[in-house]
């Protein structure tokens, strides 16, 4: 039977809905803490920009895992979750001075008016913008192998270049000499090489990355730096709740014998062949049998090498400890300059 | 006339040079001046002949740019060069490949296991596991016949040996991929592993020794293992101990009692209590939980062995949960998924359900569900009021193995829930109940908030198949028929009970 008791309940209750339409946010505390001994609540917060899907965007991880150990090392209060917007239409840049995207989180790099006003004041203001994969060598545009290739090449994809002219029209990028103290901002040289074997240890610490620097391209204002674009590195930093690297990474390392210049530079490639500018803004003229996967490089001074892909858990781990110190420099040094 | 004769000749001559330099145009493989890829590796296996070990470098390293199964071939012969740089660059060019090395290259790569050089023994040793994973994929036998294929008898015995290798990094790389080698392992050379100079070895090793139940050797081996330098060889020590009875290891954990340090002294301690587990002991050892002189592996070893207890077993875990460590309660709580709930205690129980971590709350509905014969009206009546909506909109559904009744007067509490999920929910519930008085229901959902709790209620009412409440829905349509509300109506009785309106 019927409990009129329980329905006369229901009616006053349904009266009051009906009267009145709210919404009933849930809170967030179902979420565990992060242990952050030593801290008061996060207040240096960065915003990440993701265009569509945020949950689709590249390496979901890798962010917030830098961030925690940025929290972590430094004395930066930083939030280890970022502010996710979706173009920089969104006022909430005015806010914060930093901006992460990754080059492929955004389809098309043509901004609005908005954005373009937007990311002028943002810049006028102090603001700092780091574009992950913003450098992308010509065999790598159009394909995810931009995501899991960092080539340094030495100049920003071109769609980005072509973006920031609509922003700053007399400005240009340039790229960010080795000796320039961003390198040193916190970690300073190369984690300890000597774990990886003696035939890439020494294009590692000459050639690859000399001194812990890596491929750059800035663009300034008022003789900061106000946009910085890499090759990717977000491959680096993701960790998994447990601790542990969420991706492996092998070493590409160009490499000579005797002999096989002459023999590489009459060899026969069935790929396509792609210019990458150097340092020194000189052009290396690469090589690919497969495509997406660079074979050879014809270097400026008539040498040719060979591309070698080394793959082992200790390359992984160094890859990963270098990136992540290259992306602690990035945000202490944004913070402090 | 011979004018006529020249003039033909220029032309053929002219014809034959014009199909000469379109002919060269239309080689792809000339492109450029460049070699076919045939040339380019036959000129290499000219150069693999060669004397000059640069030379053969060279030649490797180019082949190995080429998946032609020539030049796949050449870059194996060079694994057996008598030049270690030719070995080297041919072994990194087999690395290189990855997946899409041929089965006939596995074994020429294993067998430089025990290379004389270093380097190519870490080379190897490290990339055991994809080598040895694409060995199974080939070798792995199939359902229409055929067994699987152990590595052959040489290599094995190039495997057992290189355990003891004198490089540390082979040896470390030698005991993680232990188990996808799928060989035996002689007792003498996991007696020198367990005596290795490098931690991180000794400490794989026991692990291995315990995973292939070789306790005679661990125990054998106590008088070093228990006074190990490395901490945590010491606590693994202890803990393997405590999963097997017998006077010798009880022996050897009341010596380790007395280990300076305090970490081990409790494993030592909390493994004599894993061997014979009693209600006093288990009593005495909450304290350690509870003041956390136990770290967070103790104390779930600890949980999982008081849950084996014949009595008083219920008594402790209800402690437990009331710990303020989530992993603590969530072990207690996996505990009881064969006990009953909790013994009654719903106090407890809607303590749970409101626990702040999800992980807690999704054990706790995953209890309930499995347990459903044994929730009671009182418990799902708490549930109503449960803080987080994930938990009330599971408990919806429990309201099945109720009484009718029962189950009703909760349902009807359930559709004043703040969620609209679990609104339509209930709704969906007192039509299955067949709840009496469902249609005065259903016309006053109609005038609920939520869009969906409104759709909802037009459905249910058509499925009622009553010419009244179809009449109704007619009277609602027509009083704002452009309303979300009236074409959610017109939509619905359009396609379910077949009225165009």
């Amino acid at each position: 039977m019927i409990s009129y008791k329980r329905l006369i309940y229901l009616f006053c209750v349904f009266g009051f809905w009906t009267a009145t339409c709210f919404a009933v946010v849930e809170t967030s505390d179902d979420v565990e803490p992060i242990a952050m001994p030593g801290k008061e609540l996060p207040y240096l917060k960065v915003v990440q920009m993701v265009q569509g899907d945020v949950m689709r965007r590249q390496y979901a991880d890798a962010l917030p895992s830098l961030l925690q150990e940025v929290r972590t090392k430094t004395t930066l209060n930083v939030d280890p979750f970022p502010i996710y917007i979706e173009s920089f239409e969104d006022e909430v840049i005015f806010k914060h001075p930093v901006i992460y995207v990754n080059f492929a989180d955004r389809q098309d790099w043509s901004l609005s008016a908005k954005e373009i006003s937007n990311l002028k004041a943002f810049i006028e203001r102090g603001g700092f913008l780091f574009v992950d994969a913003g450098i992308n060598a010509s065999f790598l545009r159009g394909n995810q192998s931009a995501q899991s290739h960092s080539f340094a090449d030495w100049s920003v994809t071109p769609d980005l270049a072509e973006a920031f002219k609509n922003v700053f029209p007399d400005k240009r990028f340039e790229p960010l000499q080795r000796s320039d103290p961003f390198f040193k901002s916190f970690y300073a040289g190369l984690p300890d090489a000597s774990v990886l074997q003696e035939a890439i240890r020494e294009f590692i610490t000459n050639e690859k990355w000399p001194q812990g620097t890596f491929s750059t391209m800035v663009l300034r204002h008022d003789d900061r730096v106000a946009v910085m674009a890499m090759p990717i590195v977000a491959m680096g930093w993701g960790k998994s709740e447990f601790g542990q690297w969420t991706t492996r990474i092998g070493f590409r390392v160009r490499e000579g014998a005797e002999g096989l210049s002459e023999r590489l530079s009459e060899a026969a490639y069935a790929g396509e062949s792609y210019e990458a500018t150097r340092e020194d803004g000189r052009e290396d003229i690469i090589y690919c049998e497969t495509p997406g996967m660079p074979a050879w490089v014809s270097e400026p001074d008539g040498d040719w090498r060979v591309f070698r892909y080394y793959h082992s858990q200790e390359i992984s781990d160094y890859a990963h400890t270098f990136y992540t110190r290259l992306g602690v420099n990035l945000f202490v040094y944004t913070f402090s300059q | 006339m011979k004018i006529r004769i020249y003039q033909c000749i220029g032309l053929w001559l002219f014809t034959i040079m014009g199909q000469l330099v379109s002919s060269a145009q239309v080689n792809p493989e000339l492109e450029g001046g460049r070699l076919s890829h045939m040339d380019t590796i036959e000129r290499a296996y000219e150069d693999l002949k060669s004397d000059s070990v640069d030379t053969r470098v060279g030649a490797i390293i180019l082949l190995s740019k080429y998946n032609d199964p020539d030049a796949v071939s050449g870059v194996i012969s060079g694994l057996v060069d008598g030049h270690v740089r030719v070995r080297r660059a041919a072994l990194v060019s087999m690395v290189e490949k990855q997946g899409v090395i041929s089965p006939q290259a596995i074994e020429p790569v294993l067998r430089m296991i025990d290379d004389e050089d270093a380097e190519i023994r870490r080379m190897v040793s490290s990339s055991l596991g994809m080598f040895l994973n694409l060995w199974n994929n080939y070798f792995s036998g199939n359902a229409f016949g055929g067994s699987r294929k152990n590595l052959p008898m040489d290599i094995q015995q190039k495997m057992v040996s290189v355990f003891l290798d004198e490089d540390v990094v082979v040896r470390r790389n030698m005991v993680s991929y232990f188990f996808q080698l799928n060989i035996q392992m002689p007792d003498y050379v996991l007696e020198r592993l367990l005596t290795d100079v490098d931690d991180r070895v000794r400490l794989e090793s026991l692990r291995l020794a315990y995973r292939i139940s070789n306790i005679d050797t661990v125990v054998k081996m106590s008088d070093t293992l228990k006074v190990d330098s490395y901490q945590a060889i010491r606590i693994m020590f202890a803990h393997i101990l405590g999963s097997f009875s017998g006077n010798a290891s009880r022996e050897i954990l009341e010596e380790m009692l007395e280990d300076k340090d305090p970490e081990v002294a409790v494993e030592a301690e909390l493994a004599l209590f894993r061997q014979e587990p009693t209600l006093a002991e288990a009593r005495r050892l909450l304290n350690y939980l509870v003041s956390n002189r136990f770290n967070q592996e103790q104390g779930e070893s600890y949980i999982e062995t008081i849950a084996y207890l014949r009595t008083g077993s219920l008594e402790l875990l209800q402690q437990v949960l009331a710990s303020d460590n989530t992993e603590y309660r969530l072990a207690a709580l996996r505990r009881f998924t064969q006990e009953a709930l909790l013994g009654g205690n719903e106090e407890l129980l809607l303590k749970l359900a409101n626990d702040s971590s999800n992980r807690i709350r999704s054990q706790v509905i995953n209890l309930f569900r499995m347990r459903r014969e044994e929730v009671s009206f009182d418990l799902v009546d708490g549930l109503v009021l449960a803080k987080y909506s994930d938990v009330r909109e599971s408990s919806v559904m429990l309201t099945r193995s109720l009484e009718k009744e029962d189950a009703e007067l909760l349902l009807l509490d359930f559709l004043i829930d703040e969620e609209a999920a679990i609104r339509v929910l209930a709704l969906n519930e007192l039509k299955v109940s067949e709840y009496e008085d469902l249609s005065k229901i259903l016309r006053l959902s109609l005038k609920d908030a939520d869009f969906q709790v409104q759709r909802q209620a037009v459905l249910l009412l058509i499925n009622l198949n009553d010419p009244r409440e179809l009449e109704y829905l007619i009277t609602v349509y027509n009083e704002e028929p452009r309303s979300r509300l009236g074409s959610a109506i017109k939509s619905l009785m359009s396609r379910k009970a077949g009225v165009n309106l």
